[in-house]
């Protein structure tokens, strides 16, 4: 046979790469063929052939020159012919139009030969590549191993993404500079792991707000004295601040410079010296000038481990409202995020205990922040601030913890061998042990009888427990241990469990699920299902909804771009993190109770918060906690995902939205049908907030053109649709403007231009707004469906799906469609089809 | 094994009066080895990238060619006009994606196509085998821009107090005869792992052997620069009396900048490295007086006058610290020339508007070397790859290639001295 020649041509239009084949096409030869039935051929060479033929092909896409069967690149592009087909997108709305019959006869015959091809195909397309753990991945296999915790990877270069996941076997590449950080990643996590030889002294300390109080006196006391010594060198502004700290510090000997009031008998006092833990102390403001009552000033974190923080604590004249309080774990640098945070809330005057484990290193400390109530002492006393308050009897804090000794780490490294004074013997017994767990497979004698030859030589060098040390790390950067091995023919049960545990846990495999690979029962497909549930079962299955989630939806990113603060003086962290958290909590409430997909597009309830449900306008949500909340739909907008703030931030830069990114966003992430990226001649629109027009005066220039119109007709409309959508996902009906009353005095936020949202969706029809369009998307809940099966199986197997995936992944969407199950049901269905143990 | 480093003839020529006086740190010259005078005439590469853009009223030079009348920016390096060109209208042909371009900056590798070789590491590998370091990647903020030719970041170091002890913090002898212990036992670890894969191949599918390569080529790679380390451990570390830089804190983008600009000068100084990367970025709040307004925020300016002039303090901020390096470049002299001159400077950005993230017309401010300057050389939009610059860059620095990236030759219009 003569072998095809095969020509792409990147086009700038489409992107589409065009092939040029030397042989029979649908149109050209279709006399000479007999398998293209003639009413098909006459539908291309009425209604196609015109713009797509050989004279200069509209988007340089030939129809006459494909030909199904010949490769899984022209069947890409017959597919693209079907998609367009369907949705109507072509022919051209100028252009004449076929029936719905003639329709319905080309799209049956695409779709019957591609399913033919799609056999032809199976096996030599689409495989997955040797998969490397991602930075993801390993720091989880370290914890879930070794109980090893600390920003060992953070050096490591970073994942790249591809089809929207940064687990791409493919793409995920490696090089000298990572290798170099496994080597010191392997010595930093041995060294965490393997125990000392006597079990360090868990301490514990309570402190209470007076000891604080005490601080902070002698602090002030200090700092006067120090002003006075120096008295003559300081400005006139500074003598006389000096002179009004003295007279204070004269009038309040005892308790000048005290951050917290004391509660006596229901008031509010200065401190005393002689005050203890019998009276409560009050939290009053936010932000305290010399900083919040934090750990480091009574407890000497001295072992990274985990540590029990406790507050005792109560509500004040808070009106029956809640008042927040926070601690943060981390180092103290400007604009570090802190490592850990958690918030907790009082309604009432019963002291209430609680309580957080953290991992902390030396170095870090823990703060405590009362997040309501005045954000500052706003030259106020401490005593006479509006509240709420809290108050504090107690805090503590106590660590290192270890649930067992020798710890978790040792225990996977060495099992019941004592690895002191280690003899080769005893070497290549820790090996044998540890490898199957390391490499999530088993080995052979000769691979532990190499490490025992490591260990030796080591041994020629350095002391026994450093020549251990030596080969265990061998064993960290070994390619059993970074890549998930699978045989040349398709994954064996091992692979299997390896490729579960990465997509469900984003970690190493637990003995169970070695186990059920040792004996071969995850071959079937039931038994992968069973376990499979039961994985999700794990809180290590968050990892997954948050990874996913956050990759598929884009949310990772909420809050990488600030919102604008002139503009939108609401917004705070607090509102960033509510916001990514309601997504995440929205996805993990459909997978928990595998509600139906349609939930995606619209839905009768969302997850709130207080703070999330306040920025709605919904009232009754109280407490930072999220929880599920029924919409009143007579009442709000919300429901569904294109309500969610999160995705309102991600498609804004912080002051203004883009329909254009918006539209793209819902293309991609939700229909799945992306539109092919702007060609290279087209300037961008450079946004002007200043009022003079509004984007959509800006995009109708734009659609103008005719290079920009044929996908900007696609992109915008669902992009217009969520124009009442503001950058931080509150409802408009008009733009924010700042307008200056005179020049140079501070700006005022003011309603600017109407919002415009009306539109019409090529082939779906016309929208007055947000909600017309989305009754106008529930008719695409197929495209939904298929496009979030597309996106799991992406990120299941590392790989976007092959050609041969399409009939069996639109086979699970359409059993998914039709049984009203949901996300959970998808990601069974996936692991215990053909896709999922394909090559 | 590599060919021992010619270090043993070093002598230190580091001389000349303007030294002292621009490099307060600079007490003592003793004792700093010097490999720039040995064999060919040290050419050294310093890229930098704005990844939020360079605001173009300020920047961009209205008129074209030699007495151009220099803008806002550009003003504070009136002295050194005669030693740097401004280029306009350059791109990355089919690199866009407004942000997405950043790591491609200096590749110039198409957005549909896998990210690889940036400039600096494609030269490094031939510049660095002198010095004690290929490159060096140093990051104000961001540093994306290193890619290896199979495709790998290169990570920018963590901090640059960091980079300083590496640089010029000399090992205790104990602790010296631990670092080369541990440089051998990572050999051994290294051999071992490697026959690990070795064994691992035959069990695996062709595809997956081909992925594996990676493996292989890294452990090499690895190996080699171990090799190199444990042959510097024997030669002294340069010499130098200033403090090391503070730690990085995100929103202290002035501090940060200025230590990664003296690291810069001290690096090249010592010719601890020949090539080095950085980037000025902050996402953020930054601590610049009269600036309230997150940096990226402010480049969506939405020409908003407001949002402009904070913009600008950002950007000053940079030119300024600019201005020091090139001096401190200037006023060190090196055998019988400067720094300046043996050293190629290249600020760009990968948008050329932060406005619109347009990455079209590309910003670019080149510096140093032997190239004849004092001009802007203007180009109409789309018709000339940034990567031709790139290809006069390389052969400046003595590359005979004659291309790079998307290149259709060298930049028209940019001649040696």
């Amino acid at each position: 046979m003569i072998p095809n020649r095969v020509r792409y041509i990147i086009c700038g239009r489409t992107h589409v790469a065009v092939i040029v084949l030397l042989m029979w096409s649908v149109v050209a030869v279709a006399d000479d063929d007999t398998a293209v039935p003639p009413a098909v051929t006459a539908f291309f060479r009425s209604y196609c052939i015109d713009c797509h033929g050989t004279s200069q092909p509209e988007g340089d896409f030939r129809v006459d020159a494909l030909r199904i069967s010949a490769n899984a690149a022209d069947a890409e592009n017959w597919q693209l012919v079907l998609d367009n087909l369907q949705l109507g997108e072509m022919p051209p709305r100028d252009a004449r139009q076929p029936d719905a019959a003639e329709v319905e006869l080309a799209t049956t015959w695409i779709q019957a030969e591609l399913l033919r091809a799609a056999a032809e195909f199976r096996g030599t397309g689409g495989e997955v590549v040797l998969r490397r753990l991602n930075r993801v991945e390993y720091v989880n296999t370290v914890a879930d191993l070794f109980d090893v915790h600390g920003d060992f990877a953070a050096g490591f270069p970073e994942d790249l993404r591809e089809h929207g996941f940064d687990n791409n076997g493919a793409a995920l590449m490696l090089s000298s500079a990572q290798m170099q950080e496994y080597l010191q990643a392997a010595d930093f996590i041995l060294a965490r792991a393997i125990a000392p030889a006597t079990r360090p002294e868990t301490k514990s300390r309570t402190f209470t707000l007076h000891d604080e109080n005490r601080m902070a006196i002698d602090a002030a006391r200090k700092n006067l004295a120090t002003r006075l010594a120096r008295f003559d060198s300081l400005t006139p502004q500074e003598q006389a601040n000096t002179r009004k700290a003295e007279e204070s510090a004269a009038a309040e000997p005892d308790a000048w410079g005290y951050r917290f009031p004391v509660l006596e008998n229901g008031e509010l006092r200065p401190p005393k010296p002689a005050d203890g833990p019998h009276l409560d102390a009050v939290m009053t403001v936010q932000q305290y000038f010399s900083g919040q009552p934090q750990s480091h000033r009574h407890f000497t974190l001295s072992r990274p481990g985990w540590y029990r923080i406790k507050a005792v604590a109560y509500a004040l004249r808070n009106n029956g409202r809640p008042v927040r309080l926070r601690f943060s774990a981390g180092r103290p640098i400007p604009g570090l995020l802190p490592k850990a945070e958690t918030v907790f809330s009082f309604t009432d005057d019963q002291p209430r205990e609680v309580e957080v484990s953290y991992f902390l290193e030396p170095g870090d400390r823990v703060q405590f922040t009362i997040m309501d109530g005045a954000p500052h002492s706003q030259g106020r006393s401490m005593i006479d601030q509006p509240g709420p308050f809290i108050a504090i009897r107690s805090f503590s804090i106590e660590g290192p913890i270890y649930d067992s000794w020798p710890p978790k780490g040792h225990h996977t490294l060495f099992g019941d061998i004592d690895p002191r004074q280690p003899t080769p013997e005893k070497a290549a017994a820790i090996a044998a042990r540890l490898a199957p767990k390391l490499f999530r497979r088993p080995v052979d004698d000769i691979t532990v009888q190499k490490y025992r030859t490591l260990f030796e030589n080591f041994l020629k060098t350095m002391k026994p427990d450093e020549a251990l040390r030596g080969m265990l790390a061998a064993m960290l950067v070994s390619p059993r241990f970074l890549y998930h091995e699978e045989p040349p023919n398709g994954p064996d049960a091992f692979a299997l469990a390896s490729r579960m545990s990465s997509f469900l846990w984003r970690s190493a495999p637990d003995d169970e699920l070695l186990t059920a690979a040792a004996d071969g029962s995850l071959l079937d497909d039931t038994t992968r299902r069973l376990q499979a549930e039961r994985m999700l079962a794990d809180r290590r299955s968050a990892r997954f909804v948050t990874d996913f989630a956050g990759q598929w939806l884009r949310i990772r990113e909420v809050g990488v771009m600030k919102a604008n603060a002139d503009l939108y003086p609401e917004y705070d962290e607090e509102l960033e993190a509510a916001m990514r958290g309601e997504t995440e909590h929205f996805i993990a409430e459909m997978f928990q109770r595998d509600l139906p997909l349609a939930n995606l597009i619209d839905s009768d309830w969302t997850m709130l918060n207080e703070r999330l449900s306040q920025h709605y306008g919904i009232d009754g949500v109280v407490g930072p906690d999220f929880r599920r909340v029924s919409l009143d739909k007579s009442q709000t907008v919300r429901g569904g995902l294109l309500t969610h703030a999160s995705i309102h931030a991600i498609t804004s830069n912080g002051t203004v939205t883009s329909p254009v990114a918006r539209g793209t966003w819902i293309l991609e992430k939700l229909l799945g049908t992306p539109a092919p990226p702007p060609p290279p001649d087209v300037p961008s629109i450079e946004p002007d907030i200043r009022g003079a027009t509004t984007i959509k005066q800006q995009l109708a220039k734009h659609r103008e053109i005719a290079s920009c119109a044929s996908c900007h007709s696609k992109i915008d409309p669902p992009g217009f649709a969520l124009e009442n959508f503001d950058v931080i996902g509150g409802w408009r009906t008009n733009y924010r403007t700042l307008v200056e009353a005179r020049r140079g005095s501070p700006a005022k936020l003011s309603a600017g231009p109407p919002v415009e949202s009306a539109d019409e969706w090529a082939g779906m029809g016309n929208f007055s707004g947000f909600q017309e369009f989305r009754e106008l998307l529930k008719k695409r809940e197929d495209l939904v469906t298929q496009n979030l099966t597309h996106q799991l199986a992406t990120f299941a197997l590392g790989r976007p799906p092959g050609f041969a995936d399409r009939q069996p992944l639109r086979d699970i969407a359409t059993h998914v469609h039709e049984k009203r199950s949901g996300m959970k049901s998808l990601v069974l269905d996936i692991i215990s089809s053909s896709v999922f143990t394909g090559p | 094994m590599n060919p021992q480093p010619a270090l043993a003839t070093r002598r230190s020529l580091l001389c000349g009066a303007g030294v002292a006086v621009c490099l307060p740190w600079l007490e003592s010259l003793g004792g700093i080895a010097h490999a720039a005078e040995v064999g060919r005439e040290p050419r050294r590469l310093l890229l930098i990238c704005l990844p939020l853009g360079i605001y173009r009223d300020s920047f961009v030079p209205k008129q074209s060619g030699p007495g151009y009348e220099l803008t806002e920016y550009l003003a504070p390096l009136a002295a050194l006009r005669d030693r740097l060109t401004i280029i306009s209208g350059l791109e990355h042909p089919g690199v866009s994606g407004g942000h997405a371009a950043q790591p491609r900056i200096f590749t110039g590798v198409p957005s549909a196509e896998r990210n690889r070789r940036s400039l600096d590491q494609y030269v490094a590998t031939s510049l660095g085998q002198h010095t004690r370091f290929d490159s060096l990647a140093l990051s104000a903020g961001a540093n994306d821009f290193g890619w290896t030719d199979g495709g790998s970041m290169v990570p920018p170091e963590k901090s640059v107090a960091d980079a300083f002890a590496r640089l010029f913090t000399e090992e205790g002898a104990s602790n010296r005869t631990k670092v080369l212990s541990e440089i051998g036992r990572g050999r051994s670890i290294l051999d071992h792992v490697l026959g690990e894969a070795r064994q691992m191949q035959p069990r695996l599918s062709r595809r997956d052997r081909d992925k594996l390569e990676e493996y292989f080529e890294s452990v090499r790679a690895t190996e080699k620069r171990l090799v190199k380390s444990e042959e510097w451990m024997n030669q002294p570390k340069p010499i130098v009396n200033s403090k090391p830089p503070a730690a990085f804190a995100p929103d202290e983008i002035i501090t940060n900048l200025r230590g990664v600009c003296d690291l810069t000068h001290l690096a090249f100084r010592t010719d601890s490295t020949r090539v080095i990367t950085f980037g000025y970025f902050r996402q953020d709040s930054v601590a610049v007086p009269g600036v309230t307004g997150g940096y990226h925020n402010l480049s969506h300016h939405g020409q908003d006058e407001r949002n402009i002039a904070q913009l600008r303090r950002v950007e000053r901020v940079f030119f300024d610290e600019l201005k020091t390096l090139l001096s401190n470049l200037q006023n060190t002299r090196e055998g019988d020339t400067t720094l300046l001159d043996r050293t190629t400077i290249l600020v760009t950005s990968n948008l050329g508007s932060g406005n619109s993230h347009s990455n079209k017309d590309l910003p670019v401010l080149l510096a140093g070397g032997r190239f004849r300057h004092d001009q802007h050389l203007t180009f109409a939009p789309g018709t000339v790859p940034l990567s031709n610059l790139y290809v006069s860059v390389l052969n400046q620095l003595g590359f005979e290639d004659r291309s790079f990236g998307t290149s259709t030759g060298p930049l028209q219009g940019l001649e040696l001295t």
